[in-house]
């Protein structure tokens, strides 16, 4: 699956969030909500925010709480700190890891920021719940309405 | 240290907050906030961003809502929707863009 990817040489500070897969191998600070999709960081990759995701695959640094939906698997060269929440964790021998585990049942659901329930529902409730590609398309078409005065303008000259 | 480093924000993903670095970074999803980064920064055709930027290299093809600041060049292509205030040496908007907002040409 394609993946967003953070680079060597990267910083990102604030939330990072969406549907695809995310791959950090530069810098992260803040937090980062997946809803279905996984986090790989990787050997030259460090983050320290709070996590919620499908899977979330560490060989990097990685400080901060982490609530999974299925794996958390840290590395030989993973070194962590922090709370890890999954049904199924795997920590692989010469990894670094500090803090505490709690394994929850398979197939728990996330806290209820989840998923809206399709139900008739009124447009305004809709609008509230937008998923990402929603908002993105939302800003696209503010900013797209900011210049469409342009193609009046040179309709009249 | 890789040639041709290049951080990349797909569609689907939103990032809110700063992107900072020494690395080209394109964006294909959706940014708001501030990018501050050395090298080129591309907002493609597909993707969104609501930022000021401040970059060497800035190419837009897509929505951009904020300030850009270039020490080399800022160009608007044909496909970009772009509200913004412009700084660079050199500047260029493509036939087909659409732009509103200041241009500042003048070295950094």
């Amino acid at each position: 699956m394609a993946a967003s990817v953070i680079v060597s040489g990267v910083k990102v500070e604030g939330k990072i969030s969406g549907d695809a897969d995310v791959k950090i191998d530069g810098e992260v600070y803040g937090e980062i909500i997946l809803a279905n999709s996984s986090i790989f960081i990787t050997q030259q990759g460090k983050a320290e925010a709070d996590i919620k995701a499908l899977n979330v695959f560490i060989a990097g640094e990685y400080k901060g709480n982490i609530v999974a939906q299925e794996l958390i698997q840290i590395s030989p060269s993973g070194r962590v700190q922090g709370e890890l929440k999954a049904p199924y964790l795997a920590i692989e021998k010469g990894a670094m890891f500090s803090g505490k585990i709690e394994m929850s049942e398979a197939g728990a659901t996330p806290e209820p920021e989840a998923v809206p329930v399709p139900v008739a529902v009124p447009a305004a409730a809709v609008a509230a719940e937008l998923d990402q590609e929603d908002e993105q398309d939302l800003l696209a078409e503010e900013i797209q309405e900011e210049t469409q005065d342009l193609d009046d303008l040179s309709k009249e000259a | 240290m890789d040639e041709n480093n290049e951080a990349i924000i797909i569609g689907g993903t939103v990032i809110e907050g700063k992107v900072s670095g020494d690395a080209n970074v394109r964006i294909e999803g959706t940014l708001r906030g501030s990018v501050d980064i050395k090298q080129t920064l591309v907002v493609a055709a597909k993707g969104c961003t609501e930022a000021d930027i401040k970059a060497s290299v800035v190419v837009i093809e897509g929505h951009h809502r904020g300030d850009v600041q270039a020490s080399d060049m800022i160009q608007i292509t044909p496909s970009a929707k772009a509200v913004a205030n412009l700084k660079a040496p050199a500047i260029a908007i493509e036939k087909g863009a659409k732009f509103c907002g200041n241009i500042e040409m003048s070295g950094e």
